[in-house]
């Protein structure tokens, strides 16, 4: 089944597509998701270019950037921003993404949205404690 | 004592490596952006002054008024641009240029492979060897802790 939200992992170097890997192990396989590295060399216009390719005709874009004010998640912001069917979140790791996976099936846009951002502060834990 | 301007060829302007190591590194809290597409671009500048600590600066201006606003600056200033083409501009409008800081140079068919992340196509070749002549200290580094490696030496 096509999902309505498509999602996409925006990092620094290639450890989007190991995130991917690693959340199957967990979930399972996980559909209409992709990941896109910005490496060093890269240049900015051609990296954009990447993305809407990969973003194509989709409904609904999920952006799943890496490090707060970095690149990627600049990018990012400038798209859910400048386009009204693209949403993005910063500080991606394993909770996001299977929390995104899983919330997409009930939630869409700025909803969805938000409820990652909640699910995943929730997984931050002292566990020291 | 004069202030210092920190020129800084980066494509990606304001990013990770400059809020966690050169605004700390220079201990600049103004930061010059000179770029004519981002200086007419709100949504850009939103988004590239997000993360900035409240105590930073930043202003986004096109090459002429960021000519102007060099000229009157009073406080150290770190200078920020994507390209080479835009700091010659910027030198040959008149600011007084010591030493540039070269982060990267973008990939793309046609151009040459200088160093790690830096490839020149033979415009950039030609502005880099007009700096030399002109006794200008350019310099490949991407983080304060990363050796400055010469371009004089690369392009010998």
């Amino acid at each position: 089944m096509e999902k309505t939200t498509q999602i996409i992992l925006l990092t620094h170097g290639t450890w989007g597509k190991e995130l991917i890997v690693s959340a199957e192990m967990i979930i399972g396989k996980i559909s209409s998701c992709s990941a896109l590295e910005l490496m060093p060399e890269d240049a900015v216009a051609d990296y954009m270019k990447r993305i809407e390719e990969m973003m194509g005709q989709s409904k609904e874009v999920l952006l799943l950037a890496d490090l707060y004010g970095g690149t990627p998640a600049n990018i990012a912001s400038v798209y859910a921003k400048k386009k009204k069917n693209v949403y993005a979140l910063s500080g991606l790791n394993l909770d996001m993404l299977i929390g995104a996976e899983k919330l997409r099936e009930k939630y869409s846009g700025n909803e969805l949205v938000e409820a990652i951002k909640k699910e995943v502060i929730e997984t931050c834990k002292n566990l020291n404690e | 004592m004069s202030h210092l301007k920190y020129f800084r060829i980066d494509e990606r302007l304001i990013h990770g490596q400059i809020l966690q190591k050169w605004l700390k590194y220079t201990g600049c809290s103004n930061i010059l952006v000179i770029d004519d597409e981002t200086a007419k671009d709100p949504i850009i500048q939103s988004v590239l002054e997000m993360t900035l600590p409240g105590n930073i600066n930043v202003l986004f201006l096109n090459v002429s008024d960021g000519v102007a606003q060099l000229s009157k600056m009073q406080e150290d200033c770190f200078v920020l641009m994507k390209d080479l083409e835009t700091l010659q501009q910027v030198f040959e409008q008149g600011t007084d240029v010591v030493q540039v800081n070269i982060c990267r140079l973008p990939y793309f068919p046609g151009k040459k492979k200088i160093y790690q992340n830096i490839f020149v196509s033979d415009a950039e070749e030609t502005i880099l060897k007009e700096f030399m002549k002109q006794k200008i200290d350019v310099y490949i580094q991407m983080v304060p802790d990363n050796e400055k490696i010469y371009a004089a030496d690369l392009l010998k």
